[in-house]
């Protein structure tokens, strides 16, 4: 027949299956084999290959403040980047606040204390900002405010 | 950046500081807060190129102010130069 695939010339035919808990199941050494019932008996080898990726993310949503005073509005966007010690340092480019520590948990702790702090204190001084820390403190109230 | 020449950065540039968890410091200018930066508690070295810009400052001009062949009214200079002082 045209527009066959190929196997099909070769006697084998796609079967659809559920393969159920009942199907014969059989450990292998670093296999599975699970047997669809179906008319045909077919043995079906599933095999699953889980691999870790090494590479680190290079940005990521920050959404976790942990100050009990403060509230977030939006996630925060952050660049990560690791420096020649090792150590972690997450950014956040609009207002270049960033959070800096041996791993990118520690970074994010620090990032957490110090946007909070950043906010109060900005707060406090609203009144005497120069127009660029008047900018950053604009676009840290889009994204967090106090709790009532 | 070292600790010590965060430390340094503070005092040639008046800065003021507090110290409620992590070190915040601000430099003031005619009663205007203009720029501020930070360092947390218990790190080792300091992310020198992070809190740079936090100072909008150069590489070139963060060594001068660190190594002193730059003062407070350097930094003023440059400020305005780039727009935060006017």
């Amino acid at each position: 027949m045209q527009n066959q695939p190929d196997w099909c010339n070769k006697g084998l035919a796609p079967v659809t299956a559920v393969i159920t808990p009942t199907g014969r199941h059989e450990e292998g050494k670093d296999r599975s084999f699970i047997t669809v019932d179906n008319r045909e008996r077919t043995a079906v080898r599933i095999r699953f290959i889980i691999t870790q990726s090494k590479r680190e993310p290079s940005g990521m949503l920050f959404g976790a403040l942990r100050n009990p005073r403060l509230k977030m509005l939006k996630p925060i966007p952050l660049t990560i980047s690791r420096d020649e010690s090792g150590s972690v340092a997450v950014c956040w480019e609009a207002i270049q606040e960033f959070g800096y520590g041996a791993n990118l948990h520690t970074a994010l702790q620090d990032f957490s204390a110090t946007i909070a702090e950043l906010h109060f204190f900005l707060e406090s001084e609203a009144q005497r900002l120069g127009e660029d820390l008047g900018r950053v403190s604009a676009i840290l109230r889009e994204h967090i405010a106090p709790r009532r | 950046m070292k600790v010590r020449e965060f430390e340094t950065l503070v005092t040639k540039l008046n800065m003021k500081t507090r110290n409620a968890g992590d070190r915040l410091a601000w430099f003031e200018h005619e009663g205007k807060v203009i720029t501020r930066t930070k360092r947390s508690h218990g790190s080792g070295d300091l992310p020198h190129h992070l809190i740079r810009q936090q100072l909008k400052l150069s590489q070139e001009e963060l060594a001068g102010i660190i190594g002193c062949s730059l003062r407070r009214q350097d930094y003023v200079e440059i400020l305005t130069k780039k727009g935060l002082i006017t």
